[in-house]
């Protein structure tokens, strides 16, 4: 009888709970803020422990990919001669640009840096919790990144933290264009497995392997965040959509700074 | 075995796998140590407690991290009804009864987690899902299960009897 009005409760629960709240309950929000920090040293600890012992088994992979940094840093450098010399030409055009009065596509963005506390303890999901909440001015749906690219979106917010689904779980899509080509766009999605599969919506649309992909803005996230590298390209006979394998930038095992779009409204 | 000890396990134990084991994954699956000590908890003490220990575990994870609150809960509280039901009818002197029933807790958990997901229109590839995640975290659990069940059940089945007999 107990069980049976548990369960119906719970039940209850999850209908009210489904697709994340705007805001969370008070005795959730205080949990949540007593367990922050305290995840967030044992994640630090977890972090530190991990930076230590991986190099030791990895020491020659590191080694091969210490000699393909090199020559990487070498074209680099030589590509880094070329830029400085557009930079130039590019600070003479955005003062003539201010001079004609023109207003860029891109509005103000504030970032609001935070660190990852916890992860999420099963294998279905993709989900992890940050160290800062609606007090930093994080809002549900804000978008996250890192330095390397796209990782997720806020899913339910407290005083000091924030639940982040990753766009490689199974309930995320983000809406994405070629970034060699913008007039080719498409949706992808995560999956169980943790990667990125999605298609284009043009079928005539010429996607190669190692495109790059970025955020289209026509989804939740704002345009310009880069997403991936395409792996593979599928055509099966009786579907009319192209289907991509995509590689995502960000190495989501290693994550530890985040930063929150944080809209100005 | 006082309540405030199995907290303190509860809690402890969550927090270790939210956050230091996640950078020990191999293959990308971590062990659910939550519910390996709801199995030897509900072999131990029964249907009781395992039931109570399993709800409180799951909407705990739910709040932390869950995505929708009472998923874990649920699931958990039913896994530690059902194995606590066996308590009188097993053998528990041996290190086989806590990995059988890890394996058949692991593969209910999911189980019901799916059905649940099902329900709530997040459809996953089960065949994928079996062959990725189910069948090496059953084997993960079992394997954790049976070395750290000894240890467990001197550490909690003892000061238990000691209760008992007095």
């Amino acid at each position: 009888m107990i069980v049976t009005t548990v369960t119906i409760i719970l039940i209850i629960l999850m209908g009210i709970s489904l697709g994340g709240r705007m805001k969370v309950s008070s005795p959730e929000n205080v949990i949540g803020n007593i367990f922050t920090p305290i995840q967030k040293a044992f994640y630090k600890v977890g972090q530190a422990v991990e930076n230590t012992i991986t190099p030791i088994f990895r020491f020659k992979s590191i080694d091969r990919e210490n000699k393909e940094l090199k020559l990487e840093v070498e074209k680099l450098q030589k590509e880094v001669v070329q830029y400085k010399l557009m930079e130039d030409e590019l600070i003479e055009l955005k003062e003539l640009s201010k001079a004609l009065e023109y207003t860029s596509g891109y509005g103000q963005i504030s970032y609001t840096a935070a660190s990852v506390s916890a992860k999420d303890p099963g294998n279905w999901f993709n989900t992890f919790t940050i160290d800062k909440g609606s007090k930093h001015g994080i809002k549900k749906e804000d978008p996250v990144l890192n330095g390397s690219g796209l990782i997720g979106r806020v899913y339910e917010v407290g005083d000091n933290w924030a639940k982040i689904i990753t766009i490689i779980d199974n309930k995320s899509s983000v809406s994405f264009e070629v970034l060699r080509n913008n007039e080719y766009i498409g949706v992808i999605r995560g999956s169980v497995h943790a990667d990125l599969s999605g298609y284009l919506i043009d079928p005539q649309a010429e996607v190669l392997v190692g495109d790059k992909l970025i955020t289209s803005g026509l989804s939740t996230y704002p345009k310009g965040i880069l997403i991936g590298e395409v792996k593979e390209v599928v055509k099966k006979k009786d579907e009319l959509l192209k289907t991509i394998i995509v590689e995502p930038v960000v190495n989501f095992k290693k994550i530890d700074k985040v930063l929150v779009i944080v809209s100005d409204n | 075995m006082n309540q405030l000890s199995i907290a303190v396990i509860l809690v402890f134990n969550l927090i270790l796998q939210t956050t230091i084991l996640q950078h020990f994954r191999i293959f990308g699956i971590i062990p659910n140590t939550t519910l390996i000590l709801l199995v030897v908890i509900a072999i131990l003490f029964g249907r009781k407690k395992g039931a109570v220990i399993g709800l409180i575990a799951g909407l705990l994870q739910d709040i932390l991290i869950g995505r929708i609150l009472g998923v874990n809960a649920l699931v958990y509280m039913l896994i530690g009804l059902g194995i606590g039901s066996f308590e009188n009818k097993i053998f528990k002197d041996h290190a086989v009864t806590p990995i059988f029933f890890t394996l058949l807790a692991t593969l209910s958990y999911h189980l019901m987690q799916y059905l649940i997901m099902y329900t709530v229109n997040d459809r996953v590839d089960i065949l994928l899902l079996f062959t990725k995640v189910i069948a090496i975290e059953a084997v993960y659990n079992s394997a954790i299960a049976g070395f750290a069940y000894g240890w467990i059940y001197n550490f909690l089945y003892h000061s238990k009897t000691k209760i008992k007999t007095r």
